[in-house]
């Protein structure tokens, strides 16, 4: 398995067991997540926005089709929260790890939301 | 000077600290506590709540939106006419069915004692039996229910039956609201009683307690 697909597993397993310190470990010191709320650099950021809203929703995460090649993933995510759970979630998660397997980019763009 | 429109929106958009700033610049302009809440906190939860309904949103934004109306709510809570109404003696335990959600239960629970009622809060993720047993324990005299998503109507209807079931459901009144409920459901699943505002659950418990009003929380700034 590629890093970057190891990234991709890590990175399920500690939005599913609401682990952010794991999460977080996954990340490069700069690490970078682009998704429709905003841009979240550093390790600052993507605590607050990963502790304060993601893994607030409870949301259990399935991957899909994924493939990967060099040092990026691309994932087909569906989410489920028990908060809406006859709403599924569907996100197409774009990794980018360094040669640590570090994610440095994460980008995440949504499905079944008008305009995301 | 911000009206409570804007509010709305901005709570709508889940902007947290400025919803947070207009909600206190409200309060300190002399605007009704509880209009403020209403129209303006709840409205814009709502209004995030019918966009993810109509696929606009995503869970997240709820979420979102959950942070921003927590961060308003106690602002209104101290403008809130506090130990103005006499104690009436009945006790309530209110308590959120399944869900984690706590917003719309925690605000039932400030109006009620503000309203003069005893609540025992049970918090939230509660199943039929926790309102049962809670109940039986700390002898109240009704339970409320926040139900906030679907699942947890099945459990409210559940926990209608194991009161019957244990010879207890006239010793209870049993009122309900939250998100996913109306009343045409509170009736048909046979509630006491159903809430679509926070206010409702001070009215409903006095009419079915048979407790005459004497301060009404809900009546303006303190």
């Amino acid at each position: 398995m590629s890093r970057a697909a190891a990234a991709v597993d890590t990175y399920v397993d500690a939005i599913n067991t609401k682990d952010v310190e794991k999460l977080l470990a996954l990340f490069a010191d700069d690490g970078v997540l682009l998704h429709p709320f905003g841009t979240f650099t550093g390790r600052d950021q993507l605590r607050q926005f990963y502790a304060g809203i993601v893994m607030q929703a409870d949301t259990k995460l399935t991957v899909g089709a994924r493939a990967a090649e060099g040092d990026v993933a691309i994932a087909e995510v569906t989410g489920v929260s028990p908060q809406a759970p006859d709403d599924p979630q569907h996100a197409c998660d774009v990794f980018q790890v360094d040669d640590a397997g570090r994610v440095r980019r994460l980008a995440i763009y949504y499905r079944n939301v008008a305009g995301r | 000077m911000p009206t409570i429109a804007d509010l709305r929106q901005k709570v709508s958009e889940t902007q947290t600290e400025p919803a947070e700033a207009m909600t206190r610049e409200l309060l300190d302009a002399g605007f009704d506590p509880m209009q403020v809440l209403e129209e303006g906190i709840m409205q814009g939860l709502n209004d995030v709540g019918n966009r993810f309904a109509a696929k606009q949103a995503i869970v997240l934004d709820l979420v979102r939106a959950g942070v921003t109306a927590k961060a308003c709510i106690p602002l209104v809570e101290e403008k809130l006419p506090r130990g103005k109404t006499p104690k009436n003696n009945k006790k309530i335990v209110l308590g959120t069915m399944l869900s984690q959600h706590n917003i719309g239960k925690n605000l039932v629970g400030t109006l009620l004692s503000i309203g003069g009622f005893e609540v025992v809060d049970m918090g939230e993720k509660n199943t039929p039996w926790d309102f049962y047993e809670t109940a039986e324990k700390s002898r109240a005299d009704m339970i409320a229910v926040s139900v906030v998503f679907a699942p947890a109507m099945e459990k409210f209807s559940e926990l209608l039956s194991l009161l019957e079931e244990m010879k207890v459901r006239d010793k209870y009144p049993v009122i309900v609201g939250g998100a996913v409920t109306s009343k045409a459901w509170a009736e048909k699943v046979g509630a006491d009683g159903w809430g679509a505002q926070a206010r409702d659950g001070v009215d409903l418990a006095r009419g079915l307690l048979g407790i005459a009003s004497q301060v009404d929380p809900c009546e303006g700034p303190a």
